[in-house]
């Protein structure tokens, strides 16, 4: 099949037999020698047999069959391999660019970690917490106080390379709910509704991606209470970043991963410092949670 | 099965290769295979470093005391208290009498 889109994502150069609008600001020249990673369409890719999501573990990689959506095989940290279900619609890419996408970055052995990440000044802040705990909300906020958008969901980071740990730039794109699109008065962006829930939003942010990579200066867990940063440290750090920023742990376990994920996990932590961050989960709060970091970052 | 006690005569060494490594103030040591993480403080590390061969508790609380500038007896107990630990999660092998 012909592959005629070509990314830059994660640091990997990506040839796509499918358009990926979501990626549209990592668009890049194709690449004169093989790509690093080629996303395929087969129509002959069979379902898992699987329960929906359950992956299946095979010679060079993992499967796994979305109901209703389509299925996947992850090979060799090399190949993505897509069969649509008929009338499967944007969900494709959701899975391609979430699970699919992670399972490939673990076989690659790359760290990723479910967090938003903001950039000022050339340093990087990265902000992890379980659904709901206000990740895309804060980093809307931080964007509006002059932040760039390094990630949202997803992030690459390089604990290897350099003495202080790096992240690389993602897509464009937030989730937000219509009362924090509200809240920040944001009308003149472009939304899609979410997958799965309707008062949600992807936004697509004006003015493009940063392109280059940027030192990640702190990581920070989001919880509610009082306002309060708390630096912590040692294994409590460890076992927090773990619970609290693994993105499809079940896949990390499937593919026997763990020790090898947990050594990466303090190495970050080696470079970068943990802090947990509460504040109260009220919109009107927004602008002491700001204030609080800015004076944590000396702003 | 309840762990014997700990005394000064008994030798100690440890029974799995386990690869530390710090964070902050800390050791962290993974047992991929238990699927265990241990963390152990600095005087704990030394302690672990210093047990990778056979030692008797005894001459591992003079070695500390001289290391550390305090009475062999004084850090006895602490030293029991984390080799009794160790021997707890199967870490440490503890034999009656001194080797050889």
């Amino acid at each position: 099949m012909k592959r005629a889109w070509h990314y830059c994502y994660f640091g990997l150069r990506v040839a796509s037999a499918l358009e990926i609008p979501e990626w549209a600001t990592l668009a890049c020249e194709a690449a004169a020698a093989q790509p690093d990673v080629e996303i395929l369409v087969d129509p002959d890719l069979p379902p898992t047999g699987l329960q929906s999501h359950y992956p299946l573990a095979e010679a060079d990689g993992v499967s796994f069959t979305v109901a209703e959506v389509a299925t996947y095989a992850v090979r060799g940290g090399r190949e993505i391999v897509v069969n649509p279900f008929p009338q499967a619609g944007g969900g494709v890419r959701l899975y391609l660019l979430g699970t699919a996408w992670s399972l490939l970055c673990y076989q690659r052995g790359l760290l990723i970690l479910h967090a938003s990440v903001t950039a000022v000044n050339g340093r990087a802040y990265a902000f992890c917490g379980p659904s709901g705990s206000g990740k895309s909300t804060l980093a809307a906020a931080l964007l509006r106080a002059g932040h760039v958008l390094v990630a949202d969901d997803l992030v690459r980071c390089d604990q290897e390379a350099f003495d202080q740990a790096i992240v690389y730039p993602a897509a464009p794109r937030l989730k937000l709910w219509q009362s924090a699109l509200d809240h920040l008065q944001w009308t003149a962006v472009t939304k899609t509704s979410d997958h799965f829930r309707t008062d949600k939003y992807h936004v697509l942010l004006p003015g493009g991606a940063p392109q280059q990579t940027f030192p990640l200066d702190a990581i920070y867990l989001l919880g509610w209470g009082p306002p309060r940063l708390q630096r912590l440290t040692g294994l409590q750090a460890l076992q927090q970043l773990v619970a609290q920023a693994t993105y499809r742990g079940t896949y990390i376990k499937a593919m026997g991963l763990t020790p090898a994920y947990w050594r990466q996990c303090q190495r970050l932590l080696q470079r970068t410092p943990l802090y947990r961050f509460t504040r109260l989960q009220n919109l009107a709060q927004l602008p002491g949670s700001l204030a609080l970091l800015q004076h944590h970052w000396r702003i | 099965m309840v762990a014997p006690n700990i005394s000064p005569q008994c030798t100690v060494s440890q029974a799995k290769k386990i690869d530390f490594s710090d964070l902050d103030e800390e050791y962290l040591g993974l047992d991929a295979d238990a699927g265990y993480i241990y963390s152990l403080n600095a005087t704990g590390f030394h302690i672990w470093e210093r047990i990778a061969e056979p030692i008797t508790v005894a001459a591992l609380c003079a070695e500390l005391g001289a290391a550390f500038n305090i009475a062999p007896a004084a850090c006895e107990p602490d030293v029991i208290e984390l080799l009794t630990a160790l021997q707890t999660a199967e870490l440490i092998t503890v034999q009656d009498g001194a080797v050889g």
